[in-house]
């Protein structure tokens, strides 16, 4: 299962995601990341440092959080990807829309 | 001395008791006069009433003392059957017609002091004094000092001549070693032999006391006469044996007189009285002293008393 | 006894006891001398009093005797004048009016005898008042007495020494007065009489009410030394100076009254019938008397005594007042200690809440005690709090410490259950720690077919041994497949050895077993060497001991390998095992577990793990067991092979929940294969994405319909089938998304499909007999 950790400074948002973002785990998450999905918020960090598993339903939600974010002119930086992800990331073509920070 | 005393007393009432018993029958009821007021002059024959000495010896005999009355009025009258006397009173009145008998003498010598206020040695330093003396002194005696002074002498008999003589108002006074010379001390005078004259040292030595009975008396008595001498004898011999017992009857029978008296100088009385009379216990006048005695009434009276009449 | 004990026991009694007893002697030694000085002082004012009334006495009879006197002498010319006349009316007259004015029994005239012819009249006065004159017969020799003769030789006024009168037998004495005419010659006495009683009997009285002191007495002596007054009344007139000095043996009265009728006056201290006696004497000058108020010394001390013993007895009462004044004032000047000792019991019981009482307040250090003792009482109920809050933090903190000791344990295998069991490999382990935290540790780990184990012993016990033990686990298990046995010996060597102040230090065996060649690798770091059971028999397997981790930082461990053939087994063991002991204090020893271990060589893991325990548990039977035991068994089965067929299959319900059993049976599939975790997570993905697909869209209007997946592993080939029974769906025919599109231009689902097919190097579907089948297949890289 995955949790879900959610700090906010300013117009800054670092969402942090730990665990198996499997397709079990989405609806929760989903639930969970909603207030990433305000106004004011320009910059979203995604922490992936600790996650170590995703599926395509945890890909779904972060490229509807990019979305989001590029549609309202913001930025969406991935951080910390494990090789397991980030060869995810690879597969679904995510590594060239994304900024991803080590 | 008290288990003494005791013995003594038992035996006495013994025979007081057994006496009493005798007499009871023939008690013949005598008296005994003193020609002076009670005092330890007379201590055994107090002693020997107040210790029933007489009664023991079958007598009822009381001792009456000096009323004022002469010895030998008393004996004369009747109102008295034995009466003390001094030798010289007794041959004065045997020489007056009394017809008195010496039954018992109990002094041998003269008692008779001049007490001076200066010092003297002899009668012949009394030479132109006025010498004080009691009331009734012995005019025999006072006249052979009279005489042996050449009556260059006064003795005057003065009531309280011990007082006259103490106040200082007279030098001397003549009076008995018995009495008065002690009386004279008791006031505070002090008496040595330098102040002393005793007479019986100045060849006037009269024996004195004496106990007379009219020769009637005796001639129907004898026996009441020889138990009065025996108990009066053993009256003096308890006395000379017993002071403190003799001056403790006196002291009593002086207070029942109404007396002045004191231990002190009936103490001193008793044993000057018993030195008077002499160491030997001679109860009897001898012909010496009477001799002595009448050579001071002069030479007719040798002719009219003789001592076997006059003495028994 | 009651007393002397409650004196004792109360402070107030003692103290006020101490205070009596020390107070009533120094007051009686004061009392005492100022006695003393009393005394001196009443024999002084008792001189001077006596003399008061010698003086007083002499004035008062002088003035009797005076007024008879001047009475008697002023008469004299006026009898002179009548007696020349021969006016004997006048004459008796005249000593009636002097009987009249003076205090006389009678008055009297005597005429100087003339020849026989006497004449004396005398006015006599009745005890009724009256006054007879008459005249004294020729009988009466007046001229023969002192109070005549005296006056007429001296021509000298005269007082008689007393005498008794014949009448009524009263004692008297007489003034006589000379009357003296002109040629010189006394011609008359004329005088009065006083009775003694009206003069001595008045004084003796006065003496007896007016000297300040009883017992004090007169004595009058008169002239001629008889005594006119005495206390012994036997003894007026009876006796004389001399006669009762001498009788009574008195010397000393006789030389004052000597003294005095020669005189003198004054006062001396003489020994008067046994008695020391102040005497104060005087001479009456008209009558020559002597007068002595005499005052036995005894009589002032025992006036004295009677006064101190009066005093003695108030003083005492007074002194029992104030001692009982003292006491209470004591007592409850330091009831406040009893009040403490109250408090300071209750203190010592365990009461600190209750205050000391401070109901008074005396300013002095006994209130200062209180508040200090108040003070204590708070400090210790804080103390005591404080202890009763650190004993509770240290109950809290052990029972943390009994979770962390339940934590600790926790990251060791649990004994009882088959801790790894494949057709590869078998590990079972038991660990049985002598005390609640031990220091015994033993893990093993399954990865990429690689069995990487532990098993140590820290030194000491307790939280400090287990925090080693603890982080030695973790270190452990932060091991990869390819870390090897002496790299983690060195690390944890390193780690412990760096500020070791406790010296701790820990025996270790690390091993890694390669499954597929049974190549075994280990690295002993002081710690009882491995036995191995191979072909029936029991050996030590020789290794290099080293030293245990902990002691020298930088120590080079050497690392030991051993060939394993499927079928061996080895056993691992702490010392608890060998050193375990018996009642008898014997060793269990090697031997004996060699030998246990040889007797049951045939056994499965447990079996032996559980055939040492028993024979251990006989041997060492109720002997309490003194440190932890552990031991490991690895029984290494077969070597994995390539061509070896594996083959797995997992019913699922067309529920999402479902989806992680499914992501376990793979990820044991994966370790059963020992497959890389990058491997496996890419497999684990795309299985996942196939999976999904089913549950979401294949049973629309069910929810518990069966699928099944069917794991085949053959030639370093997995190959996965998908069956499902649902609405026929060929995934595969569906279209790639472009990923090359910008992400906003592309449709967020559709990639699971996508991924299935990126990651599977083969996927095929079929609909065969209503199922749907998905084949997916992966090629696995050989090593």
């Amino acid at each position: 299962m995955a949790t879900t950790k959610i700090v906010i400074e300013g117009n800054k948002a670092t969402l942090v995601l730990e665990g198996r973002l499997d397709t079990p785990s989405a609806p929760q998450v989903e639930q969970d990341i909603k207030p990433l999905y305000g106004d004011g918020l320009e910059t979203l960090l995604i922490d992936c440092s600790a996650m170590k598993y995703i599926s395509s339903s945890g890909i779904r939600i972060i490229i509807s959080l990019y979305k989001f974010f590029s549609k309202k002119g913001g930025e969406v930086i991935v951080k910390g990807l494990t090789p397991e992800v980030k060869e995810v990331f690879d597969m679904t073509g995510l590594l060239d829309i994304f900024k991803i920070e080590d | 001395m008290k288990i003494e005393k005791l013995i003594l007393s038992v035996l006495l009432s013994t025979l007081f008791f057994t006496a009493k018993g005798q007499s009871s029958v023939s008690a013949m009821q005598s008296s005994l006069y003193t020609f002076w007021t009670a005092q330890s002059q007379y201590a055994g024959f107090i002693l020997a009433e107040e210790d029933g000495l007489y009664k023991a010896n079958g007598m009822d005999l009381k001792v009456i003392h000096f009323d004022g009355t002469p010895a030998v009025e008393m004996l004369q009258t009747g109102k008295a059957d034995f009466v003390s006397l001094t030798l010289l009173d007794a041959l004065d009145a045997r020489l007056k017609g009394v017809k008195l008998v010496n039954i018992l003498q109990f002094s041998h010598e003269s008692s008779f002091v001049v007490v001076s206020n200066e010092p003297v040695r002899s009668l012949k330093d009394l030479k132109g004094q006025e010498i004080v003396t009691y009331r009734a002194f012995n005019t025999t005696l006072k006249n052979e000092i009279y005489r042996r002074l050449a009556q260059n002498v006064s003795i005057k008999e003065i009531y309280s001549c011990v007082e006259a003589f103490c106040t200082g108002a007279y030098d001397y006074v003549i009076c008995t070693s018995y009495n008065e010379m002690y009386e004279i001390e008791e006031s505070g005078f002090d008496i040595s032999s330098k102040n002393i004259i005793h007479l019986s040292k100045c060849g006037l030595n009269i024996p004195e006391d004496g106990i007379y009975v009219m020769e009637e008396f005796l001639q129907k008595n004898p026996k009441a006469v020889d138990k009065f001498i025996k108990a009066s004898i053993e009256g003096w011999s308890i006395a000379s044996q017993d002071i403190e017992h003799s001056v403790d009857v006196t002291l009593t029978r002086m207070e029942r007189e109404n007396l002045l008296h004191n231990r002190y100088h009936e103490r001193n009385m008793l044993k000057e009285m018993l030195r008077l009379h002499g160491k030997d216990q001679n109860f009897s006048l001898t012909q010496k002293e009477f001799d002595e005695a009448l050579e001071l009434f002069g030479e007719e009276a040798k002719g009219i008393i003789d001592f076997d009449s006059f003495a028994r | 006894m009651k007393i002397v004990n409650n004196i004792k026991s109360s402070f107030a009694a003692k103290l006020s006891f101490m205070l009596f007893i020390g107070t009533f002697i120094v007051v009686t030694c004061v009392y005492a001398i100022n006695n003393f000085r009393t005394r001196n002082h009443m024999v002084k004012e008792a001189v001077k009093d006596n003399a008061a009334m010698v003086d007083l006495f002499i004035s008062k009879i002088g003035k009797e005797i005076n007024l008879v006197e001047h009475n008697i002498k002023s008469r004299d010319m006026l009898f002179k004048e009548y007696y020349k006349k021969r006016d004997v009316d006048a004459l008796d007259a005249m000593i009636k009016d002097v009987a009249k004015e003076c205090n006389v029994r009678e008055v009297f005239y005597a005429l100087r005898p003339r020849g026989e012819r006497t004449y004396m009249a005398d006015a006599l006065k009745e005890p009724d008042g009256k006054i007879n004159v008459m005249r004294r017969t020729r009988n009466y020799k007046y001229y023969l007495h002192t109070y005549y003769l005296v006056p007429e030789k001296y021509q000298k006024d005269y007082w008689t020494a007393p005498y008794f009168t014949t009448i009524a037998s009263q004692r008297a004495i007489t003034f006589s007065h000379p009357i003296i005419d002109t040629t010189g010659d006394m011609i008359a006495v004329l005088g009065a009489d006083i009775l003694l009683e009206t003069l001595t009997d008045t004084l003796s009285a006065n003496v007896a009410k007016h000297s300040p002191i009883k017992g004090s007495y007169l004595m009058l002596v008169s002239k001629d030394g008889r005594y006119l007054a005495h206390p012994d009344k036997k003894k007026i007139a009876n006796e004389t100076y001399i006669t009762d000095a001498r009788e009574n043996d008195c010397p000393e009265l006789e030389i004052i009254v000597r003294k005095i009728l020669d005189g003198e006056s004054g006062n001396c201290i003489a020994n008067l019938y046994g008695q020391r006696t102040i005497v104060t004497y005087a001479q009456m000058p008209e009558l020559e008397w002597g007068i002595m108020l005499a005052t036995p010394y005894d009589t002032i001390t025992s006036v004295i005594l009677e006064y101190i013993i009066l005093s003695f007895v108030l003083m005492f009462i007074g002194f029992l007042i104030m001692g009982f004044v003292i006491y209470r004032i004591i007592w409850s000047m330091s009831k406040p200690l009893n009040v403490y000792s109250h408090a300071s019991a209750r203190i010592a019981a365990g009461d600190f809440d209750t205050p000391v009482e401070m109901t008074f307040s005396s300013g002095d250090e006994l209130e200062k005690l209180g508040k200090d003792m108040d003070d204590m009482r708070v400090k210790l109920k804080n103390y005591y709090e404080d202890i009763q809050i650190s004993a509770a933090q240290r109950e809290s903190m052990e029972k943390e410490l009994s979770i962390a000791h339940d934590i600790q344990m926790s990251m060791l295998p649990v004994e009882s259950e088959v801790s790894l069991s494949n057709e590869y490999v078998k590990v079972n382990g038991y660990l049985n720690p002598a005390k609640e935290v031990g220091g015994d540790l033993w893990q093993y780990m399954l990865k990429d077919g690689k069995l990487m184990f532990i098993i140590g012993d820290v030194s000491g016990k307790g939280v400090p041994a287990s925090l080693v033990m603890a982080q030695t686990v973790c270190l452990f298990k932060a091991q990869d497949a390819d870390s090897s046995p002496l790299d983690l010996v060195m690390l944890i060597n390193s780690l412990l050895s760096e500020n070791n102040e406790r010296n701790m230090f820990e025996t270790l065996i690390v091993g890694k077993l390669d499954l597929s060649d049974g190549k075994l690798s280990f690295c002993n770091a002081g710690h009882d060497p491995m036995l191995l059971v191979r072909d029936g028999k029991v050996e030590e397997i020789p290794m290099n001991r080293n030293l245990p981790v902990g002691l020298i930082e930088d120590f080079q461990y050497r690392i030991d390998s051993l060939t394993m053939q499927p079928g061996d087994k080895i056993l691992l063991y702490t010392d608890g095992i060998p050193e375990a002991e018996n009642e008898m204090k014997e060793l269990y020893s090697l031997k004996r577990l060699e030998n246990a271990l040889l007797e049951n060589c045939e056994a499965s893991t447990e079996g032996i793990i559980h055939s040492i325990r028993e024979d251990l548990h006989k041997y060492v039977e109720s002997a309490p067991q003194s440190d932890d035991i552990t031991m490991v068994c690895i029984n290494y089965r077969k070597m994995i092979s390539n061509t070896e067929n594996l083959t797995r299959t997992i019913v699922f319900k067309n529920q999402m929940s479902e989806v992680s059993r499914i992501a376990e049976f793979i990820e044991g599939i994966g370790e059963e294969l020992s497959i890389d975790f990058s491997v496996m997570n890419g497999i684990q993905l795309a299985i996942e994405e196939a999976v999904v697909n089913i549950i979401n869209y294949a049973y629309p209007d069910k929810t518990d319909c069966d699928s099944s997946l069917r794991v085949n592993f053959k030639d370093n080939v997995l190959t996965f089938i998908l069956t499902d029974s649902g609405i026929p769906f060929d995934p595969t025919g569906k279209q790639d998304p472009d990923v090359s599109l910008d992400i906003s231009d592309r449709p967020i689902g559709g990639l699971g499909i996508f991924l299935v097919k990126k990651i599977m190097n083969e996927v095929s579907y079929e609909y065969i007999s209503e199922q749907n089948v998905l084949t997916m297949k992966k090629e696995l890289k050989t090593k």
